[in-house]
């Protein structure tokens, strides 16, 4: 009977600390820095992503990990080096990340819940990166070799996520800069970029424009 | 090689910031006006090391007419962050430097090489890239 009661005892402590830790505001995107520690916890409250900062290593190497708010099990997600900005899906099955390793190079990660955490193979995390650098390096031509690479988020419903992919491009090794900005409309499921909007549309339909500089 | 970086878009503090400089090793904030983004292991140095001595670390380019003619800085510029890809994908050693004024002053300043020269303390650990002359 005693060790019955200390177990749920026990139970209850687990499922109030699992419940403080995912418990609070949700807000989306949040900003992570590489030396903040921080907590990103989903829609539905059941999944938390937590940044440990890694303060004494030589090299930044925050990890950015995902855990279950009740219950055990965690899954690493990346590795901080600078600043990122994370969000989750409406539905609480994906995390898209605006990793921001370098000044003027964003990358791109969107990760599956339901692949992650059942380990079924689904596309790898930067899949959507590549998706976005094809397409733009189709958009821009031969000619043009981009500087700066800042895609930013717009909008994402259902499967339908938008992005304003924004940088600049150079032609000659030593010249002037030109800026582009585009927005990609992109099926979060297949990853296929389903069209491409020029800046002037992008502004008009969603009055976003686009990050062209560091 | 020298990228111009103009107006005020970033967001991010930067790799070399930490609001914990004590056990970071120190904070410096990236994208100030006057100060660069560098490569990896720009000098021999680590991140820690970066941050320690960033402030202490001074790359004087050779033509500071050019930066004025944009409203770019002139004198030494210090090192507050990593540079773009393409910037540490340079085969040599390259720079992001801010700040210009405008956005389209950074573009026209754009890609540019010039001799220069950097200087820093011998207590930092830092070596002379290929390519440079040391001066004592």
């Amino acid at each position: 009977m005693k060790t019955y009661i200390m177990v749920v005892i026990s139970l209850l402590l687990a499922a109030g600390t699992a419940s403080a830790q995912c418990s609070g505001a949700l807000k989306f995107p949040a900003q992570l820095q590489w030396s903040e520690a921080a907590k990103v916890v989903a829609p539905n409250r059941t999944w938390v992503a937590e940044v440990h900062p890694v303060l004494d290593a030589d090299e930044n190497r925050t990890p950015v990990t995902l855990h279950r708010c009740y219950g055990t099990g965690s899954w690493p997600l990346f590795t901080l080096e600078r600043s990122a900005e994370l969000r989750w899906g409406a539905d609480s099955s994906n995390i898209l990340v605006v990793n921001k390793p370098l000044s003027g190079t964003n990358k791109l990660l969107l990760f599956s819940v339901p692949s992650l955490t059942t380990g079924t193979k689904g596309l790898p995390p930067d899949a959507l990166d590549k998706a976005v650098n094809e397409a733009l390096t189709e958009r821009l031509g031969k000619e043009k070799h981009a500087q700066f690479y800042l895609p930013s988020f717009v909008s994402w419903k259902g499967d339908d996520l938008l992005l304003a992919v924004g940088g600049a491009t150079y032609t000659a090794n030593v010249g002037p800069l030109t800026p582009y900005c585009y927005g990609m409309r992109i099926n979060s499921s297949t990853l296929r970029v389903e069209s491409i909007l020029s800046e002037k549309e992008l502004k008009a339909r969603t009055g976003h424009g686009c990050q062209v500089s560091p | 090689m020298f990228t111009g970086v103009g107006g005020k878009q970033a967001m991010a503090n930067g790799a070399l910031y930490s609001q914990y400089p004590a056990q970071a090793g120190g904070s410096i904030r990236g994208g100030t006006f006057g100060t660069v983004a560098v490569q990896n292991g720009f000098l021999g140095l680590s991140t820690r090391q970066l941050r320690t001595y960033g402030t202490q670390i001074f790359i004087t380019p050779s033509n500071q007419g050019l930066f004025s003619q944009f409203g770019g800085p002139t004198g030494p510029l210090s090192v507050s962050d990593y540079g773009d890809a393409n910037i540490q994908a340079t085969s040599g050693v390259a720079f992001d430097v801010y700040r210009f004024p405008t956005v389209s002053a950074g573009m026209q300043f754009g890609r540019r090489t010039m001799s220069t020269t950097i200087s820093f303390p011998n207590s930092s650990g830092a070596s002379c890239p290929a390519g440079f002359t040391v001066v004592p």
